[in-house]
């Protein structure tokens, strides 16, 4: 059996079950998938997957995924398999990015945290900058993340000088006078 | 990635498990290298047991015996497979009545490669106690500053078929197509039985037999012990002491002996003489013998080609 062959055996456990069962955490905030865009999506996966040279042995990242994002004010009903797999696609890549050197769950509270405060939901700005930024510093040896677990990390790379409560109040007080 | 005769789905789950410890459970996925990486563990681990005549637990087997063949000797029912250790010694694989899982094989050669290493590892620290390069800066790089960095950077769980160095420093006999750690054990091996060798003999000696050979022989890269070794086995053609320069008239006597004698011949003669050397310096220890053998046919063939273009000088000192 050819290298690349035995690899994508592995990753083509049946887990729709899983992932039907997962979807319930959305169920509370508005949030479902049918068993056909469960289907999709492991599709979407084994491509990913394929894509990014990777392996996925055990349970795949879905589960975990929607855990972390179904209390997102940023994600509708009517998207929410699209936005999955987008976070999906975006999860296989940046655990490349990072060399490995994230955990699931560093890069999953990184991501979850940036898709609400600083990219309010936008996933172009989450793939195209957040996560970016801080991929490269963990190439070069930042290893913060560690104690923190992933949060509030983006703030020390951040190159956009976002809301600054003194300049703030400085122009509220400015116009005010 | 040398094949076991497992089916891919038995292998599957050993390497899902094995990349949940390589990951300490933090990630559902692992890349391309990595799955690669650790299905080779699983496969070495697998192949050492194999090739070390991995038993049955006792649960499964009936009883085997562990005897050694002699002689095409054969137990009823036994197969006919026999592999060979190092000294041509035959050594019995047991008859397996029921395959042996997949798991339990890779847990066996886990064992196994532990094992070895660690004696691997005591060997290595017992050659280095005395090893003498004799000056030259490969021999001594590769023994005192590679091999180190192997035990060192050796991972026996997940990427036990990892050689790391390059054994730069040729030995007498190959080093088979292994890699890891039976790589590295079959070459502490040979370079004791060279530095066995090689210390019968004064480091004086040693050492202005290897300078007449090549003024550079310090920085050069080739086997001290074949240098040594054959200027001590034409010493014995000659009837003469070894040590000495071998003069014009000696390599004249050389070139008579061997004239008219073909490769095989050549081979054989220089063979008896070494089991002679072996006899008298090392109490007929066989794996000397055997090591220094291996460079019989080829000192042979130059011997042959030497005395048909009379250049002698060139191939012994």
């Amino acid at each position: 059996m050819e290298e690349k062959d035995w690899m994508e055996l592995a990753g083509q456990k049946n887990q729709l079950a899983k992932v039907m069962e997962s979807s319930r955490y959305g169920e509370r905030f508005g949030l479902s998938l049918t068993e056909e865009e469960a289907g999709m999506l492991m599709q979407e996966r084994e491509n990913c997957l394929r894509e990014q040279h990777r392996v996925e042995f055990g349970e795949s990242i879905l589960p975990k995924l929607m855990q972390a994002f179904c209390d997102s004010d940023y994600i509708r009903g009517e998207d929410y398999a699209e936005v999955l797999g987008r976070l999906q696609e975006i999860f296989y890549l940046f655990k490349n990015e990072s060399m490995d050197l994230l955990t699931d769950d560093e890069l999953l509270t990184f991501m979850r945290e940036q898709y609400d405060e600083t990219c309010f939901g936008d996933l172009d700005y989450l793939e195209g900058t957040c996560l970016p930024l801080f991929a490269d510093a963990v190439r070069a040896g930042y290893r913060g993340y560690q104690q923190t677990g992933g949060k509030g990390e983006f703030e020390q790379f951040d190159i956009v000088q976002r809301w600054d409560k003194g300049l703030y109040l400085q122009a509220l007080a400015n116009q005010i006078d | 990635m040398k094949l076991t005769g497992y089916e891919m789905e038995e292998l599957l789950p050993l390497v899902a498990k094995l990349a949940a410890k390589y990951t300490s459970g933090e990630s559902s996925s692992v890349p391309y290298e990595t799955a690669n990486m650790l299905m080779e563990s699983i496969c070495y681990c697998i192949l050492e047991n194999e090739r070390e005549g991995g038993r049955e637990t006792e649960s499964e087997a009936g009883k085997h015996s562990q005897v050694p063949k002699r002689n095409g000797e054969r137990k009823a029912g036994e197969s006919n497979e026999a592999a060979e250790n190092i000294s041509g010694e035959q050594v019995y694989k047991p008859l397996k009545t029921r395959q042996m899982t997949a798991a339990e094989s890779f847990r066996q050669g886990y064992e196994k490669v532990l094992k070895k290493t660690g004696c691997a590892q005591k060997a290595y620290n017992d050659l280095i106690v005395d090893f003498q390069a004799y000056g030259n800066e490969n021999y001594r790089d590769v023994v005192l500053k590679a091999l180190p960095i192997f035990f060192m950077k050796y991972d026996p769980r997940f990427a036990p078929q990892e050689t790391i160095i390059s054994l730069d420093y040729p030995t007498l006999r190959t080093v088979s197509g292994d890699t890891g750690i039976d790589a590295v054990e079959q070459y502490v091996e040979y370079i004791v039985l060279e530095q066995r060798f090689l210390q019968k003999f004064s480091e004086d000696m040693v050492i202005k037999i290897l300078t007449r050979f090549s003024g550079e022989y310090r920085i050069n890269f080739f086997n001290l012990c074949s240098v040594v070794l054959r200027h001590v086995l034409v010493s014995g053609l000659l009837g003469r002491q070894p040590g000495e320069q071998i003069s014009e008239e000696e390599y004249v006597a050389l070139g008579q002996i061997c004239a008219g004698k073909d490769k095989n011949e050549l081979a054989e003669l220089l063979n008896k003489l070494t089991e002679k050397l072996a006899a008298g310096g090392w109490k007929e220890d066989q794996k000397v013998l055997w090591y220094l053998q291996g460079d019989t046919d080829n000192f042979a063939a130059e011997l042959v080609e030497g005395t048909k273009r009379n250049t002698l000088y060139h191939v012994v000192s």
